[in-house]
């Protein structure tokens, strides 16, 4: 079953379920029983399924299913998770503060989550499209190679040529573009701004100076270009690594919160059904 | 006495006082005179006492120079300046006093024992090596250098197994006195005392939940202690060496034949890196001569009639099976088989050692094309015969114009030839051949000539089990015998696959970059299911949006098992992966250096504290071979595919295609 | 790019899941060593020179550069220390330590409000309604764990198997009569009752909505645990100052009903006698009034309201009094104007056949001869309650003993003596004896309005006139029940019979003869006509007639109560009280003169509420017309005759039943709200049925 198949299948799923929690949601409301009980606790129960993701990710030595297929079950429970909080909400803002902070968590606990799955799905693609294949971590190590290279034809260049233009420019412009933290937004948008300036510079540079010194230049403009798709890999694999920073920590709050919440249900219900 | 001094480039490094028999110059540690650098053979040249002086006797590939002369045995005195590679050896000392044949300097530890002089005399004297006329020996690979260097003495008692049916082996066998049996069925594993890889238990399975997060490549220091016995460096006694307990048992119920004086056996797997075919066990007390692969490879090379020798052998035992084996042969008799066998050429294409050529050329200019591969058959060729390819790759390329595009590749068992021979037969009007074939790496061919084919094979099969006829005017869907045609795995990602000789591969681990999100979910997976200790690194070679991952591809051919010299790479009996088997592993970094992809890591281990552990003889940190083990005592496969939460990583078996096609076509 | 290289020994395993890293990872080599178990630098150099073939190399790994130049120093060690790096945390391990802060200040949050001061604030799900404003923070008002802390909460969810049931504490500020939480607050069998009631003249039950149809076959929804409807159920507080707690969409109300129907206009049932339910307490036939008495004296009734208007609720039409609306007509009527019997007889010397008690021997003192008047009601029930058995006279007229036997001779004699009893105290001790023989039977109180105005003096007279030798006969004792009555009695029966006749005849007036005496009294008052004591009533709610006939339902004697009864209330009767006021029957079964038309305070809360003013359409002619039509051939007067069957439920109103389609005429979706509870109420003490006149016996509404 090609991977489209499987998408399809599983959009027409979630429409079913949907459909069904709905009309569950619009039969509880004809009736003086409150629905409440029974959709907070799938709401805590499919919350405790999507941590459960969580969990395998920790005992890849199981063989309970791939990584790949929880992923999607993941995904797809979010939606319902998301749909029966609405139900439980009543589609209207609560208004109490404990409420409103839990309804806060869970929210956001879910925008991270779809962000994830975007970001997961639009930047590896970016990625591999522009930049070299590098390893996160290693990154700053080929930064300083870089700027070691650039370093020591400026300095063979000036030694050549003994003319003091490229160590001025380099010490004003090249040492900021290069130590610079990469900008992540105009990265994302693939914007080339940064770039074409101090290429610009470059050009300007060459035209004023020795045959040695363009020859050195030339170099360092390649090395320019790589230093800006190492920045624009950092940016990219920066967004993909940290994400999970905001969505993991806050789902083990929104457990916590949710069973005071039960603690709460339990106690003020009065012994509604 | 004998005391040297060694000079390098004009300072002198060290100086050395011997009074043994024997002193070793060489460039492994274990020489006596460890000499490390350009130009030095691992054993180059050996000081022989030979009771009133000292003897220096050639037996590097480079050559020893005594005062700046070439000598391959001379007498030294002192002062004599010994050249071997860039080092200068003064003799300083060389009063010798005849000593008994004590202690000799222990060679890596191969089965046999370190060959004497004398006993490379008395080898020169027997058949074969007696009919071998000296001088077809180039200057540098004299006949007595390959038998002091890649060969060695091997005395067994009753019962001792030489070969293990499955082993793989990188050695050939020459019986020198005494009887060997060689036995055609297969015995059980636990006579021949193969234990089989067992998986972990469940206990063990969950024990790998708490991740060990501080010390890499920890390992348990009562562990190292034990590893060290079996280690060559301090163990005087030889490898433990498996043995039938009950040889009457074995012969009456299995059938066997006798190899005598005179006979060799082994020398097919170790030339064609296949697994030994059947096991030799020794029938009383036997000595046999073990060659290596690379002194048999100069052997045949330079001495014809040992290559017919090899050859006849080869076509007694196993070309017959690998005849009837063939689809096209089955309902021949057993004299058409004989006289099929008889007239098959059998041809290697290549070199032997690929890798070591491949591995520089890839890295000098990274272009692909500039490698020209040797071409078996090329389009529009006579058709003499069907191509059988025996062990190796060929790649099937199709002429468009100025370019060959590649439209699949040949592995072992597959044919070419059989449509072009089957198509002029019908239509009674010969083509030549409409594809060519090349040779990727090193590959044995068997040719066997078109007219036994249209004698004996042709008549006998219906018209339906014959081939299409090709279509010849439209010359587009011409249609190639052998691999179906896959047109729909891209042929740009194909002809990436075999240039970077990929398709050796059975377990690639390939990552689409489209889908991956470089979480490195992956190599925790790993880590968590080794320790903490990840046996792969998440970048390699790239194909468009394909990366194949540096982690080890368990090849069909695997090279890096060639050089072991303890044997601690070995294929895993039950799945066929290649394992590592770390108590043995010595850390030659040999397999390392020798894989052509890059896949095998040396790492230093370390205790408790993530202190290295010291090798007390070298006090360096002792180090290990790391790969890839495909997860073979875990549940449900590779950790890492599993793992991986956008699948975007997966083993493909280049092997077979399906796989490729179906995970290229799933993304 | 070259810097990127990848062969085995330049790039060696990433390790992403351990703790530290080396610190100088980015900017300087790193250490082959790497950081401690506990994430300490241990660099010392960069590599660990080898001896090798007697001379020391560089270890360096091909990652950090390979083998350096300088190689290492003369005496093994290696030329390039490292400076000590700060190791650093790798992104997983960091992600581990976020998730334990998260967990921590998570808890610490909760620990740190849970039981404070905010948590009440911070833990109520929201404002409480407008209503609630004054409790609204403490929450141990409505909920019992109201008052325990985070622990408690804890124990109670934990532990605590039975939940607590909040619903008595809005009892305490909300009584909702004796079974509150069932529905209606009516008792289960009075609802099967309704329910039977409706079943047997209910019609075809309508199909019901297709959301109840499926809420219905999903879940169990009348099961809802034994009928025992909390408060919280409809009730929904917190939902915010401005929220209407007691609002239910009308499904939700049908949830337990057996006959579910979508609106009022689909499926509603009709109408049945309403609004006219219960038997107007006051009889008055607008159809006779209308078309015969009003045009008759000339007054043309334009609009209804001229007789009624709307309470200050703007919701029920309350007629008005008797002084605004009918007084004009029928002040005169009770006082008797142009009336046969104006005055209601009180008390009269009784015609009786003297010669035959004395032939007989019985003593009856002085009577006068030609005592004429007839023992009235009140009399006789005065004389029973004192223990006489008048009954047995009962078809016996007083004027003609000769047939009557010694029983009924003997009663006879004491009906004398015991008037002359009752006129002599009256004479003498005035109204207080009156009050201490009434006390027998009634409280002090209603004694003192039964003798209001009681002329001692006009008796004083007309006694000295009737029997004047009466004093030396009478005894001071007073007379109140049977025991009294034999001790009186027993003196009489020995001395002194009978020595003188009787006086003179009545008192003879002063005044020409012309003028009668109740026109005398024309304001209402006492008169003495003939031997007889007479009262005129002087007007509307004369509380001297009210009183007697209020005794005369409630005294304990039925037969001669129900004969005064019947003769205040018949409908010529004086006064006239009956002519308007119905009679009723009391839970006990005892008749009883409804005083009142309507009274709201009083009024049963009933199942429906109709609100007046919103209906009234300015400037439309029929207005009330518009729902109320006359039913002019109605038999309105004859549901108050005697025997008459109606009983307040089942009567013939004079106005038609109003139809369900005047309503729906606007009451449909978008014109005019259709929600149940625009009509009805849920919580109610009369519903309004059948059934609930059967379970209360037609409680009055006094």
């Amino acid at each position: 079953m090609t991977r489209v198949q499987r998408r399809i299948a599983m959009i027409v799923a979630l429409v079913c379920i949907s459909a069904f929690v709905l009309l569950a949601y619009s039969v509880y409301g004809t009736t003086l029983l409150s629905g409440q009980k029974r959709s907070g606790w799938t709401l805590f129960i499919i919350i405790l399924f999507l941590a459960g993701y969580g969990l395998r990710k920790r005992l890849p030595f199981l063989p309970i299913g791939s990584a790949s297929s929880w992923l999607r079950f993941h995904y797809s429970l979010g939606l319902v998770g998301v749909l029966f909080f609405l139900c439980h909400i009543k589609f209207a803002l609560p208004n109490g503060y404990f409420e409103l902070v839990l309804a806060g968590v869970f929210l956001f606990v879910t925008l991270s989550g779809i962000f994830g799955l975007l970001v997961s799905r639009l930047l590896p693609r970016k990625i591999s499209l522009r930049g070299p294949e590098v390893l996160f971590e290693r990154i700053p190590r080929y930064n300083r190679s870089i700027q070691e290279s650039i370093e020591s034809l400026i300095v063979d260049a000036v030694r050549e040529s003994e003319s003091e233009i490229l160590a001025k420019w380099y010490r004003e412009r090249l040492i900021s573009f290069l130590s610079a933290e990469p900008k992540v937004w105009p990265h994302l948008m693939e914007s080339r701004r940064d770039l074409l300036r101090i290429n610009n510079e470059v050009d300007a540079l060459k035209a004023t100076v020795s045959r040695t010194e363009q020859r050195a230049l030339e170099r360092i403009q390649e090395l320019i270009e790589q230093k800006d798709s190492l920045n624009h890999a950092y940016v990219h694999q920066l967004i993909l690594k940290y994400w999970p920073f905001f969505h993991v920590p806050l789902t083990l709050a929104l457990i916590i919160f949710s069973l005071l919440h039960v603690v709460l249900v339990y106690s003020f219900s009065g012994g509604l059904e | 006495m004998l005391r040297l001094r060694v000079q390098w480039q004009g300072t002198t490094t060290a100086e050395y006082q011997f009074d043994q028999r024997e002193v070793v110059l060489g460039s492994i540690d274990t020489c006596e005179v460890c000499l490390r650098g350009e130009g030095v053979s691992r054993f180059h040249a050996v000081i022989v006492n030979k009771g009133t002086e000292y003897d220096l006797i050639d037996s590097s590939v480079e050559g020893t120079f005594l005062n700046a002369i070439e000598v391959s045995a001379h007498t030294i005195k002192v002062g004599d300046k010994i050249g071997v590679g860039r080092f200068i050896v003064e003799v300083l000392e060389a009063s010798a006093t005849p000593i008994e044949r004590g202690e000799t300097g222990e060679w890596t530890n191969f089965l046999g024992d370190p060959i004497e002089h004398g006993d490379v005399e008395h080898l020169l004297k027997m058949e074969p090596f007696a009919s071998i006329d000296l001088d077809a020996f180039p200057r540098n690979r004299r006949l007595r250098s390959i038998l002091q260097n890649d060969c060695r003495l091997l005395r067994c008692k009753d019962g001792d197994i030489v070969l293990r049916e499955g082993d793989y082996g990188t050695a050939a066998y020459f019986v020198v006195s005494g009887a060997t049996r060689y036995v055609l069925d297969t015995l059980p594993d636990e006579i021949l005392g193969r234990k089989s890889q067992s998986r972990k238990s469940l206990s063990a399975l969950f024990s790998q939940a708490r991740v060990n997060r501080l010390i890499p490549e920890l390992r348990a220091s009562s562990e190292q202690s034990s590893s060290r016995v079996l280690g060559r460096r301090e163990s005087k006694g030889k490898l433990p060496r498996v043995f039938l307990q009950d040889v009457p048992h074995v012969l009456d119920e299995f059938n066997t034949t006798v190899l005598t004086e005179g006979e060799m056996f082994g020398e097919i797997s170790a030339l064609g890196r296949t697994p030994r075919a059947a096991t030799v066990f020794a029938e009383g007390d036997v000595t046999l001569l073990e060659i290596r692969w690379q002194g048999l490879r100069d052997l045949r090379r330079y001495s014809p009639q040992l290559r017919q020798y090899i050859d006849r052998n080869y076509r007694e035992r196993s070309l017959k099976v690998h005849i009837r084996e063939t689809s096209l042969f089955e309902s021949l008799s057993e004299e058409e088989i004989d006289k099929v066998v008889a007239a098959t050429v059998f041809e290697t294409y290549g070199e032997f050692d690929w890798y070591g050529s491949y591995k520089q050329r890839i890295s000098e200019d990274g272009t692909s094309r500039a490698i020209e591969e040797p071409v078996i058959l090329r389009e529009g060729d006579y058709v003499n015969g069907m191509v059988l390819i025996r062990s190796g790759f060929a790649r099937l390329s199709e002429s468009t114009g100025g370019s060959e595009r590649t439209i699949s590749y040949l592995g072992r068992g597959d044919t070419y030839g059989f449509q072009e021979i089957a198509h002029g037969w019908r239509s009674d009007s010969a083509i030549p051949y409409q594809r060519t074939l090349r040779a990727i790496g090193y590959t044995d061919v068997l040719i066997v000539p078109t007219q036994i084919l249209e004698e004996l094979v042709i008549p006998r099969m219906q018209t339906s089990q014959l081939p299409q006829l090709f279509d010849l005017e439209n010359s587009a869907e011409r249609f190639a015998f052998g691999e179906a045609q896959d047109d729909s795995v891209d042929p740009a990602l194909l002809e990436f696959l075999v240039e970077h000789r990929f398709n050796n591969g059975t377990s690639i681990m390939m990552i689409d970059l489209d889908r991956c999100v470089r979480c490195d979910d992956c190599v925790t997976a790993c880590a968590t299911v080794h320790n903490g200790n990840p046996r792969f690194v998440r970048h390699g070679k790239q194909f468009r949006n394909y990366m194949i991952a540096n982690s080890c591809m368990h090849c069909s051919d695997p090279v890096c098992m060639l050089g072991c010299p303890t044997g601690a790479i070995h294929r895993d009996p039950e799945g066929g992966q290649i394992v590592i088997n770390e108590a043995t592993c010595v850390g030659c970094s040999v397999c390392a250096d020798s894989c052509p992809y890059d896949n095998i890591r040396m790492v230093a281990i370390r205790d408790e504290e993530s202190l290295f552990h010291i090798d007390p003889v070298t006090q360096q940190p002792i180090v290990k071979a790391t790969k890839c083990d495909l997860c073979v005592d875990q549940w449900g496969g590779p950790a890492c595919e599993r793992s991986c939460p956008h699948d975007a990583l997966k083993r493909v078996d280049l092997s077979d295609f399906a796989t490729l096609r179906k995970w290229v076509k799933k993304s | 790019m070259r810097f990127i290289k990848r062969s085995h020994r330049a790039s060696s395993y990433e390790r992403p899941h351990v703790e530290w890293e080396c610190g100088s990872r980015c900017s300087g080599t790193t250490c082959p060593l790497g950081p401690s178990v506990k994430g300490e630098c241990r660099a010392t150099c960069e590599c660990s020179p080898r001896l090798i073939g007697g001379s020391w190399t560089c270890t360096r790994s091909e990652e950090n550069g390979g083998p350096c130049e300088e190689g290492p120093n003369v005496d093994g060690t290696c030329s390039k220390p490292l400076p000590p790096c700060v190791p650093r945390r790798t992104a997983r391990s960091l992600r581990r330590r976020i998730c334990f802060r998260a967990v921590g200040i998570t808890l610490g949050l909760i620990l740190l409000f849970g039981s404070g001061r905010y948590s009440k604030t911070l833990f109520s799900p929201g404002e409480v309604s407008r209503a609630h404003g004054n409790i609204g923070d403490d929450c141990a008002s409505c909920h019992s764990a109201g008052s325990d802390g985070l622990g408690g909460w804890m124990h109670r969810f934990l532990f605590s198997d039975e939940a607590p049931n909040d619903s008595d504490k809005c009892l305490s500020c909300h009584p909702m009569g004796d079974s509150p939480l069932t529905a209606h607050n009516r008792s289960s069998a009075e609802l099967e009752a309704v329910r039977a009631t409706w079943d047997a003249e209910g019609g075809a039950i309508p199909q019901a909505p297709l959301a109840l149809r499926v809420a219905a076959a999903a879940l169990d929804i009348s099961s809802t645990n034994e009928g025992v409807l909390d408060c919280m159920l409809c009730h929904k507080e917190h939902q915010g100052r401005l929220s209407n707690i007691s609002e239910l969409d009308d499904r939700r109300c049908q949830t337990c009903h057996s006959r579910q129907f979508t609106s009022l206009a689909e499926g509603h049932p009709e109408f049945s006698a309403y609004p006219h339910r219960k038997k107007t307490p006051i009889i008055f036939d607008h159809t006779s009034h209308l078309t015969k008495h009003m045009p008759e004296q000339g007054k043309e009734i334009t609009s209804c309201k001229s007789c009624h208007q709307i309470d200050q609720k703007g919701m029920l039409m309350l007629s008005s009094s008797f002084e605004t609306g009918c007084a004009e007509c029928h002040h005169d009527e009770i006082r008797g104007e142009g009336a046969a019997e104006v005055g209601i007889a009180f008390l009269t010397l009784p015609e009786v056949d003297i010669e035959t008690l004395r032939s007989k021997g019985i003593p009856v003192g002085v009577w006068p001869e030609d005592a004429d008047g007839e023992l009235t009601p009140i009399q006789s029930m005065i004389i029973g309650q004192m223990g006489v058995d008048i009954a047995i006279l009962s078809g016996l007229d007083l004027y003609d003993l000769s047939e009557a036997t010694p029983e009924q001779l003997r009663v006879a004699q004491q009906v004398v003596w015991l008037t002359k009893k009752l006129f002599y105290d009256l004479a003498t001790r005035g109204q207080s004896a009156m009050i201490e023989t009434l006390s027998g039977f009634t409280d002090d109180e209603q004694a003192v309005s039964l003798v209001a105005g009681l002329p001692p003096g006009l008796l004083h007279q007309a006694l000295a006139g009737w029997m004047p030798g009466i004093r030396d006969e009478m005894k001071d004792a007073v007379v109140k029940d049977s025991k009294t009555l034999d001790a009186f009695l027993q003196s009489f029966s020995s001395g002194k019979a009978g020595a003188s006749k009787g006086g003179r005849g009545a008192v003879t007036s002063v005044r020409d003869t012309g003028v009668l005496e109740e026109e005398l009294v024309s304001a209402g008052g006492w008169y003495l006509d003939g031997f007889t004591l007479f009262y005129r009533p002087q007007g509307h709610q004369d509380s001297f007639v009210k009183n007697w006939i209020d005794l005369s339902s409630t005294a304990p004697k039925q037969g001669l109560a129900r004969t005064l009864f019947k003769s205040l209330t018949a409908e010529s009767a004086p006064g006239r009280c009956g002519y308007c006021h119905s009679v009723a029957q009391t839970e006990a079964g005892i008749a009883v003169l409804q005083w009142y038309s309507f009274r709201p305070e009083t009024a049963a809360r009933a199942i429906t509420d109709f609100v007046h003013r919103p209906h009234q359409i300015k400037g439309s002619d029929e207005e009330c017309q518009a729902c109320h039509k006359r039913d002019s051939d109605a038999e309105y007067l004859s549901n108050y005759e005697e025997d008459s069957t109606a009983t307040p439920r089942t009567w013939v109103s004079g106005f038609k039943n109003i139809e369900k389609a005047t309503c729906t005429e606007c009451h449909v979706s978008g014109k005019a709200p259709i929600a149940c509870l625009s009509c009805h109420n849920y919580h109610v003490t009369d519903l309004g049925s059948a059934a609930h006149e059967q379970m209360t016996k037609g409680s009055p509404n006094n």
